[in-house]
């Protein structure tokens, strides 16, 4: 048995696909976080030390690395942030969690309804829009310069204490979305879908503008949070959730080049990029393949919700970590045997050789039975040994 | 923190090429007013004043 290495250092000998210590093991515990510790969806939003002390109460359930939950600072943004504002989008945020309230939900509608003259005058056309949530509006102007230059730096301050203190990475240190997702929650899926067909060039134009301003925003973050200072926050997670089910075509054309675009990116500027890409990419694994060319060995990950993580392994494992994919349904509905059974079965096909992290799909749920989260942790310790 | 961390921070660090305050005004500027985003950012702050002229009508706030 190899010697035991920090969190940090068995993380990054998988990203290098190298062999650590033992398989690392990672969740991405967002809001279960705060609900298993008693928090509201408003003091997990504005209260970093009440967010901060909920996960070290959540040690146990956390693995190898935290997620700082910065989708909380998106979505508090005075601009356009990775999908997840309410500046530009209809993001409803309650206060409480259910049955009194609800995690943050969005309502999807066509609130970009012109590429040329979004291309020609600028998302300020759709900023503070009248389609988006009312509840926007209520906010005064002190509170949202606040959310937006101050806040991130406090909230940036209570992590890297929390990293100090505990020895835990951070799973990221900014947010970036893929501008195809991007597109999704501004047409709407059915728009999008149309417009793939009957808009190609649009499409294209817009995604160009997006990948640059997603990119610099992102390192921006990552910076505040303090990339090269605090482990994990030089790591910029690259989101895709949409849309679902295209064909190879339309992924090779409208999804693969602003992809591969953001990743050189953000790799040529020193940072890691972890792809937290969502649905079943089994189809386009073969152009996954060349997701590293070009780039150094250890600055990318792939984080794979549907995605058939042996085929994965077969056809990736030799240039890509890759990270992956208990159930979620699992963990809300199943038991810790039928957890450990999975994980067993993730870690016997993707572990040889290194290059793999024990994870959740998308996100560990909010309702998630903690046994059955501490299960992969468990798993990884158990079946996980190199 | 262990030695070895601090080798990888260190070297992280001295790879790292951020965005400067230019780049990322310039991409802010070009997100925000699309072609007309150079026009704003030589004029800043009338900016502020330009920004009105980029609207049509109806979409003013008065204008509900």
């Amino acid at each position: 048995m190899k010697e035991a290495m920090s969190r940090y250092e068995r993380l990054l000998t998988a990203w290098n696909l190298q062999e650590a210590d033992r398989v690392p093991v990672a969740p991405i515990n967002c809001y279960i976080i705060p609900y298993l510790d008693g928090l509201s969806i408003k003091e997990m939003f504005l209260e970093p030390e009440k967010l901060v002390r909920a996960t070290v109460n959540c040690l146990d359930i956390c693995g190898d690395e935290v997620d700082p939950n910065i989708t909380t600072l998106d979505h508090l943004s005075l601009l356009g942030k990775s999908g997840w504002d309410q500046a530009t989008l209809d993001w409803r945020i309650w206060d409480d969690f259910p049955p009194k309230g609800n995690i943050p939900s969005f309502y999807e509608k066509t609130l970009l309804e012109d590429y040329d003259d979004v291309l020609e005058r600028g998302f300020a056309t759709i900023l503070y829009n009248k389609k988006i949530c009312q509840d926007v509006f209520r906010r005064s102007m002190d509170d949202f310069v606040y959310y937006e230059f101050e806040y991130p730096r406090i909230y940036a301050k209570a992590w890297r204490k929390f990293v100090e203190d505990n020895d835990v990475p951070l799973l990221m240190g900014g947010r970036a979305c893929h501008p195809l997702d991007l597109l999704q929650y501004y047409r709407g899926i059915n728009q999008l879908t149309e417009d793939i067909f009957e808009r190609p060039e649009k499409i294209k134009a817009i995604s160009d503008v997006l990948v640059e301003y997603e990119a610099m925003r992102a390192m921006k973050q990552a910076m505040i949070m303090g990339a090269g200072e605090v482990p994990g926050a030089e790591i910029i997670f690259f989101v895709n959730g949409g849309p679902p089910g295209m064909s190879p075509r339309i992924f090779d054309e409208f999804f693969w080049p602003y992809a591969k675009k953001s990743i050189d990116l953000f790799v040529r500027r020193g940072f890691r990029v972890r792809c937290h890409w969502d649905n079943d990419l089994t189809p386009y694994l073969d152009t996954m393949k060349h997701i590293t060319d070009g780039l150094p060995r250890g600055r990318v990950l792939l984080d794979l919700e549907k995605t058939n993580m042996k085929k994965a392994k077969e056809i990736l494992g030799d240039r890509v970590c890759i990270l992956g994919n208990v159930p979620s349904s699992l963990l809300v509905y199943g038991t810790p045997e039928e957890v450990e059974k999975c994980c067993r079965k993730l870690i016997d096909d993707c572990a040889e050789g290194g290059g793999f992290v024990l994870s959740t799909e998308c996100e560990t749920p909010w309702d998630a039975k903690r046994e059955n989260v501490r299960a992969i942790i468990e798993s990884a310790e158990k079946y996980g040994q190199y | 923190m262990k030695d070895a961390v601090k080798r990888i921070l260190e070297e992280t660090k001295k790879g790292l090429k951020p965005p400067t305050e230019e780049e990322i005004a310039r991409v802010q500027a070009k997100w925000l007013f699309g072609k007309h985003a150079e026009k704003m950012l030589a004029h800043a702050p009338w900016s502020f004043v330009l920004v009105k002229l980029l609207w049509k009508k109806g979409e003013g706030p008065w204008e509900s």
